[in-house]
């Protein structure tokens, strides 16, 4: 009986040992790899209107609108998704789906008075996302500047 | 005291452990594949449970799938398979928890049980196959051998001979 049992909890030590050497080095030398100790930045930092252009450029980060949807379609930073502060919760699902959480979130709203985009960034990095900044200046200083927009339902 | 005798037969039947031990392997290594391929996805699920510091998050994501993989493999083929039985039991005990705990703290996550993705919303029907699970994995680490069919039935002459004295249905 004590023969058994030490030869169950051997087996079962020497599965998770193995397991874990395959995992490490499946996870070492497979493209689709991640870093064994994920990082989170702090929410709500800023980021300039530069900055942030080149990210949109380099197509280094998701840009998210956090106005409601009818200023949306009149006019927003190109390839922005829309995610109205007050319809968050209901956007939660789509979100998790199409973002994965390691991907760099860039929020805006009207500018550096609204306080919706830093509400919302809140609310993305509690949710998951680890890098989330806030784009002060807005959608007019943006659009003011002759930057990527677009207008409409579409990206 | 005969009644005892006949249930704990019944329940170390190796007919049953058999079933048990090729229906949770193939669920394991089904469970795994997707996960194993593509972590990231799955280290989001994990972390959407906030039970883990985010430290250990993509950790536990690149090792775990292996552990269902590998437990799983060893179902199957009869290997360690008491052991094997002992990861399964604990594995599926630790999924139960998890799942309970984000049902009760009202968390609207996906599973990330068989997809990498978070896939469909989590709910209390989703315990219903890991209490399975834990059941079929206790079963097999009390009942199951060492070395079991098939692999005993590859594994020379002298385990044929044992065998053959005390046959494993389906060897």
């Amino acid at each position: 009986m004590r023969g058994r049992l030490a030869w169950t909890l051997a087996s079962a030590a020497a599965i998770v040992v193995i397991a874990a050497a395959l995992g490490l080095l499946a996870n070492a030398v497979s493209g689709a790899g991640i870093s064994l100790v994920a990082t989170r930045a702090p929410p709500g930092r800023a980021i300039e209107l530069n900055e942030a252009r080149g990210l949109l450029e380099g197509d280094a980060a998701r840009f998210i609108d956090a106005r409601p949807y009818d200023d949306f379609l009149a006019g927003h930073i190109a390839g922005a998704v829309s995610v109205p502060l007050a319809e968050r919760a209901g956007k939660l699902d789509q979100l998790r789906r199409e973002l994965p959480r390691t991907q760099p979130l860039v929020v805006y709203c009207d500018g550096g008075d609204c306080g919706s985009a830093s509400e919302l960034s809140a609310w993305l990095a509690g949710n998951g996302w680890r890098d989330v900044r806030v784009l002060v200046d807005g959608y007019p200083v943006w659009a003011a500047a002759g930057f990527p927009i677009a207008r409409g339902e579409g990206p | 005291m005969s009644a005892g005798r006949g249930i704990a037969r019944r329940f170390s039947d190796p007919r049953l452990t058999l079933a048990l031990r090729l229906a949770a392997g193939v669920l394991l290594v089904y469970a795994s594949y997707d996960k194993l391929l593509d972590p990231q996805p799955f280290a989001d699920a994990v972390d959407d449970y906030r039970i883990l510091p985010l430290a250990l998050v993509n950790l536990t994501a690149v090792v775990l799938p292996w552990v269902e993989l590998v437990a799983g493999l060893c179902l199957i083929a009869g290997l360690g398979t008491p052991g094997a039985g002992l990861v399964t039991a604990v594995l599926a005990a630790v999924y139960t928890g998890a799942l309970s705990s984000a049902l009760l703290r009202g968390l609207e996550i996906g599973c990330g049980c068989f997809a990498a993705g978070a896939g469909d919303p989590l709910t209390w029907s989703d315990l219903w196959l890991r209490l399975a699970l834990f059941a079929a994995g206790v079963q097999i680490a009390v009942a199951a051998r060492v070395i079991d069919w098939p692999l005993a039935a590859l594994s020379g002459p002298a385990r044929r001979r044992r065998r053959a004295a005390d046959p494993t249905p389906g060897a």
